[in-house]
């Protein structure tokens, strides 16, 4: 067989899967949900207690994780193709109970610095496999930037509760720009 | 040692067959205008080449009913997913072994 076919035959797989991925990928509708959802708990870091802050995100985390479901279903529908899904399901699973844990349990052990660093640093890291999982390079730099934003607030030696106020205006911000990019690209294309 | 073009599969190695399952391979299951669409084919020529995939246990083929509409869902087999990953392996030690084009 010639060298020139074998090439051309795995060029072919290869645009053949990235036509599949971007057909596939809906990232700008999480995004900017859970960007509006992160902004909207910035009164409950203010003002409230950490117990709300937790109900909060247990509340509207499972109502944004079923809206984000629906709205994968609808499209795919649509398209015409559905994902393989556990992988995302079982990150999404694994990042809201990571955050509520490490939330919970450095209020349960008076370590402020845990309770306030933790969820995000958990967030952050979930995003790094949802952008291996979709090969988003945009997406693995947010994530990165974030984690590089949290351990700057961390070593800026701020108070957590403040700390905490920075990163959730920091990372709802960030999550709602990135989607509209991510919107706007797919518009473009 | 063997050659590896001998342990190309000629019912994968096809060139429609294999953007076929390429494309099933990234995803739980595709629908056959998505394939059709994608690929640029006609419905003939893609019914030809599943029902080839589908007899070498390649793919898997369910006719539903979404309402009144009705709907042919294709997706990968674990030996079809296999097949994928055992060609896309044999091509590149293939062009590995002819080396750059001169």
């Amino acid at each position: 067989m010639d060298r020139d076919i074998a090439a051309q035959s795995l060029r072919g797989v290869a645009v053949a899967r990235a036509k599949v991925r971007s057909d596939l990928s809906g990232l700008w509708f999480p995004l900017i949900l859970f960007g509006a959802i992160t902004l909207g708990s910035v009164p409950a870091v203010l003002l409230a207690p950490g117990e709300i802050i937790g109900a909060y995100w247990t509340v509207l985390g499972i109502v944004g994780g079923i809206a984000t479901g629906v709205f994968y279903q609808r499209r795919e529908r649509s398209l015409g193709v559905s994902a393989v899904d556990w992988p995302y399901i079982a990150t999404a699973l694994a990042i809201m109970c990571g955050a509520l844990l490490t939330g919970w349990y450095g209020g349960l052990m008076v370590l402020p610095a845990l309770s306030f660093f933790g969820p995000v640093v958990v967030v952050a890291l979930g995003y790094l496999v949802f952008a291996w999982l979709e090969r988003a390079v945009p997406l693995a730099a947010m994530a990165l930037g974030l984690l590089g934003a949290t351990a700057a607030v961390w070593l800026s030696g701020i108070d957590p509760r403040s700390a905490g106020l920075v990163l959730a205006v920091l990372y709802g911000a960030t999550f709602v720009v990135t989607g509209v990019l991510y919107a706007l690209a797919r518009k473009d294309a | 040692m063997t050659h590896p073009s001998s342990s190309l599969d000629d019912t994968v190695h096809q060139r429609v067959r294999l953007g076929i399952l390429a494309i099933l391979g990234e995803v739980r299951r595709a629908d056959f205008s998505y394939l059709r669409d994608t690929l640029e084919l006609s419905d003939g020529n893609l019914a030809r080449h599943l029902q080839v995939l589908d007899e070498a246990g390649h793919v898997r083929i369910a006719k539903t009913f979404e309402g009144k509409r009705p709907r042919t869902w294709v997706s990968a087999t674990p030996q079809g997913r296999s097949a994928l990953e055992t060609e896309i392996r044999s091509l590149r030690a293939l062009i590995s072994r002819l080396g750059p084009t001169p």
